[in-house]
């Protein structure tokens, strides 16, 4: 099976990717945002790599044009798709074929999706864009605001959100199952997690300069990004673990793992966040993410519910098993518990998948509730799907930006913590500021290469 | 605490007679004591202790020299080179290579200090124990439970003064962080947190790595075979020699195994902690080499132990953190104020907290009435208090009644950190009763020809 496949396998494309019916045009959203043709035509940024898999669920609409920075990478998108434009620069392709593009899908690595993702906002296409949003707080914000504002549908690709399981974790904890929940914990196996796309660098950046391959252009891949030399150890797969273009293995897996919790206990800002690693070498934690990280979210009362604890561990730390599991029964290696009153809830990532009120004798007991959030057709096999219908209907996706948003900010908070480790950093979210640490606040809002504007 | 009371009380004994109670006792003893110890006639000791130290490149020079106000008669390592400079310092000391030689050899030997790695800890130590010499070990104890529960009971069964090498229990912080949590000067205490941010650090060493394929000479000066004492057998590497060992689990404990006992003793004494009710461990990986992950201990753990309740005690969860992981920041501490990167301890009581020996903030510190100092005070150095308790004083701060059961609770969460799951503990039976591969790991079968 080839990486892809597996990757598909993985997220359960294979459930089924059926054509739907297609909803006749009619006008949607803000003024200059016209109504998708009935095969939706879809540009995509990031061709090869994860936007394969997106462009798969898509393969009822009509593929436009493609940007990829690298040939090879996107050879499997271009076999498939042999007579679309193609462009290794996606400000040329939208310079040539705006008026052909309706919508975008943006699955660059974590530094580039804004500079891509703002640019189909301005020019009023439908937007769906991989997790975590951005690679920074800043962009996030901005990118929310501007895509409100344009009137487009968008789509975060954070496709668990789609998935029923999320959903009935949202009514369970509105029914009470576990009476009002005060401390949630999170965990990923990630950047140890031992496959290819699980297991990131940790390691000082790399002395040799080895050539850049013919088929990429590496200026372009490091978009807005300081410049450096090029290294395998960075593209194509390997990106996530370093400072400067990925969000490790929290932005990496926080946007699918904390999802739930964000939504079922209606989260919104923390009021502090600080992170624990196990960095100690200066090369390599001014470069990488940590080996593994213990990052402390506090939220305030919301409504009728508690403060609540949220904590994070990755590199396969894991919280302690509650008093209340059987002996033997263990924690996967990705996953999440909600800590209730009466009551915990495990389940594991994508949505809350595999979800389990705990010990097994509390799961039969209990009455489950009407299903009462309308579902996503085909849960988060339909994720890109929900996004069609979005833009075709005129009716929002399922995880949109709205919600996106801040759930990839909550995630950037941790990332910032832990480059500014032990410390508990404060935050004002209305402001978008720390008020207790400089070193914080400059992670806040990347600097930008010149050529590039934020 | 509880403490020994050995050369107390009536019990009238001389130090070298006390071989004479112990099964397995070879030899005869040609020196007759000339004092009498211990009892209301006790007087002060006028002579010297003979003193061997085995393992002496590393740590033991220190301990050593500590000591050189008594005779060191006798000097053992397994590496002369490493040793060369402190064979130098004591002319007058005989070398040895293997400790068994010695013991052997120097019938004179009163008192034996150990700081080999740990490994081979308790078969050196357990040998000096059997014919009744007192023993200084360095921490942690022993290399697993099964020897610190058989070294404790021989030393109390032989009688000799006994000292594990965690100097802080010598220190008069320790006191007055137990007077101070035994006075209720933060309320009831459920909850500790302990880490060090080894093996990264000042003191790093290697963790996470793969087992050497080649296969060098070892030094000319060294006794490889010995080196490896009980262990099993592989080819010499200096991945292991000089002082890298800890981070392979054949030879050494790990941070937990390194720092734990120097730490562990404040929760422990202040808190009257016996054994847990269970621990269970989560740590990082390396990944792509399986064989590195049953090699070493893992760069960073995290460690949860849970203690029950105890008198007028609640339950005490108590977490250990490695590899520069840290427990949460207590809301008291002021903003700027870091925690140790180095090796921490944080109580929390149910009125306060208790960080690195100081209540927090520094404002509550500054407030605070301090209790009557009850606890006695050692003067001198921690080898000082041991060669006392050797000449018929009290019994020394980390004898291995104490010393021993808290190495038992230490070495238990390096089997948690080996094995990744959580253990229920049995502690009369030292018995992990939900997990017969972490059972294993309780005791180790010793290489042929060597015996605990």
């Amino acid at each position: 099976m080839s990486r892809i496949e597996k990757e598909m396998t993985r997220r359960g494309f294979m459930r089924g990717a059926a054509a739907i019916t297609i909803v006749p045009r009619y006008v949607l959203g803000g003024a200059g945002v016209k109504a998708p043709s009935e095969r939706m035509q879809i540009a995509v940024v990031g061709a090869g790599g994860m936007g394969y898999a997106n462009i798969k669920a898509c393969e009822a609409e009509k593929f436009v044009a493609f940007a990829d920075v690298d040939d090879e990478r996107a050879a499997d998108t271009y076999k498939q798709y042999p007579d679309t434009p193609r462009y290794k620069d996606f400000r040329k392709m939208f310079d040539k074929e705006q008026k052909n593009i309706e919508a975008v899908i943006v699955a660059t690595p974590d530094h580039t999706h804004y500079v891509a993702a703002m640019t189909a906002v301005q020019l009023g296409k439908h937007l769906y864009c991989q997790k975590p949003l951005c690679h920074s707080i800043y962009e996030v914000r901005k990118l929310t605001e501007a895509a409100k504002a344009a009137g487009i549908q968008h789509q975060m690709g954070n496709q668990g959100h789609s998935d029923d399981t999320i959903r009935m974790l949202c009514e369970w904890i509105a029914d009470g199952a576990i009476g009002p929940v005060h401390e949630v914990h999170t965990w990923s196996d990630r950047p140890v997690g031992g496959d290819p796309w699980s297991d990131f660098p940790i390691m000082a950046r790399p002395k040799e300069e080895p050539l850049v391959p013919a088929t990429m252009d590496w200026d372009l891949w490091l978009g807005p990004a300081k410049w450096r030399p090029y290294h395998r150890e960075y593209c194509p797969q390997r990106w996530r673990g370093w400072f400067d273009f990925g969000t490790g293995a929290l932005g990496d897996m926080g946007c699918h793992i904390l999802d739930p919790a964000f939504w079922a206990l209606k989260l919104g800002q923390p009021t502090s966040v600080e992170a624990t690693t196990t960095h100690y070498e200066p090369v390599v934690m001014n470069e990488t993410y940590p080996r593994a990280s213990i990052v402390r979210y506090e939220f305030p009362s919301r409504g009728d519910m508690p403060a609540v604890k949220l904590v994070w561990y990755d590199g396969r730390l894991k919280p302690a098993v509650p008093e209340c599991f059987e002996r033997g029964r263990k924690l996967g290696g990705n996953g999440a518990l909600l800590i209730g009153d009466k009551g915990v809830i495990m389940h594991d990532s994508h949505g809350a998948a595999g979800l389990r009120i705990v010990p097994e004798t509390k799961m039969k007991e209990y009455k489950q509730p009407a299903a009462t959030i309308p579902r996503v057709k085909n849960g988060s096999a339909g994720h890109e799907r929900d996004w069609v219908r979005a833009c075709k209907e005129g009716k929002a996706a399922s995880a949109n930006f709205e919600y996106g948003g801040p759930l990839t900010e909550m995630v950037l908070l941790g990332v910032i913590a832990m480059r500014v480790k032990d410390t508990r950093l404060e935050w004002d979210g209305a402001n978008m500021r720390f008020t207790n640490s400089d070193q914080a606040n400059r992670f806040i809002k990347p600097e930008y290469r010149d050529g590039w504007t934020l | 605490m509880k403490r020994r009371q050995a050369g107390k009380g009536k019990e009238v004994i001389s130090r070298r007679s006390f071989v004479r109670h112990t099964a397995g006792a070879v030899g005869a003893f040609t020196i007759v004591p000339r004092y009498v110890l211990g009892g209301a006639d006790m007087k002060p000791p006028s002579e010297k202790l003979n003193i061997a130290g085995v393992g002496i490149g590393g740590m033991g020079k220190n301990n050593v020299k500590a000591c050189e106000g008594e005779n060191i008669i006798a000097l053992c390592d397994v590496d002369w080179d490493h040793a060369a400079k402190v064979f130098e310092d004591y002319p007058g000391a005989r070398k040895y290579k293997d400790y068994r030689v010695m013991l052997e050899k120097e019938k004179g030997i009163d008192a034996v200090i150990v700081a080999t790695p740990d490994h081979t800890h308790a078969a050196a130590a357990m040998a000096a124990i059997k014919l009744g010499k007192h023993v200084y070990v360095q921490k942690p104890m022993t290399w697993s439970i099964a020897e610190a529960r058989a070294m404790t009971k021989a030393a109390r069964d032989a009688k000799v003064a006994t000292q594990m090498g965690n100097q802080g229990q010598s220190d008069e912080n320790v006191r007055l962080v137990v007077e101070w949590i035994q006075a209720g000067a933060i309320g009831q205490v459920r909850e500790v947190h302990l880490w060090t941010n080894r093996p990264g650090g000042e003191w790093a060493w290697p963790q996470a790595v793969a087992r050497p394929t080649d296969t060098p000479a070892a030094p000319a000066n060294m006794d490889w075979d010995l080196w490896l004492g009980p262990a099993p057998s592989r080819p010499y590497h200096p991945a292991y020699h000089p002082s890298k060992w800890r981070g392979w689990r054949d030879f050494g404990t790990g941070p937990l195994g390194d720092m734990g006992c120097h730490i562990f003793n404040q929760p422990v004494w202040a808190l009257n902690l016996d054994a847990p009710i269970s621990v269970e461990a989560c740590t990082t990986a390396l990944v792509h080499s399986a064989e590195a992950m049953t090699e070493t201990y893992p760069l960073a753990s995290m460690v949860t132990y849970q203690f029950p309740a105890k008198g007028d005690r609640p339950a005490v969860k108590l977490v250990w953190y490695d590899g520069g992981l840290k427990p949460p920041r207590p809301d008291e501490l002021e903003q700027g104020r870091k925690m140790t990167e180095d090796t921490g301890v944080l109580f929390i009581g149910d009125k306060g907290k208790l960080l690195e020996g100081r209540l927090i903030p520094e404002s509550r510190m500054n407030e605070f009435e301090r209790p009557a100092k009850t606890l006695a005070r050692i003067n001198g150095t921690h080898e000082q208090n041991w060669i006392e308790a050797c000449k018929g004083g009290p019994a020394a701060s980390s004898n291995f009644d104490f010393a021993g059961p808290m190495t038992e609770t230490v070495l238990l969460g390096t089997i948690a950190v080996r094995t990744g799951q959580k253990l229920y503990w049995d502690p009369a039976n030292m018995k992990i009763t939900n997990s017969a591969d972490a059972n294993e790991l309780v005791g180790r079968k010793y290489r042929e020809g060597w015996t605990l």
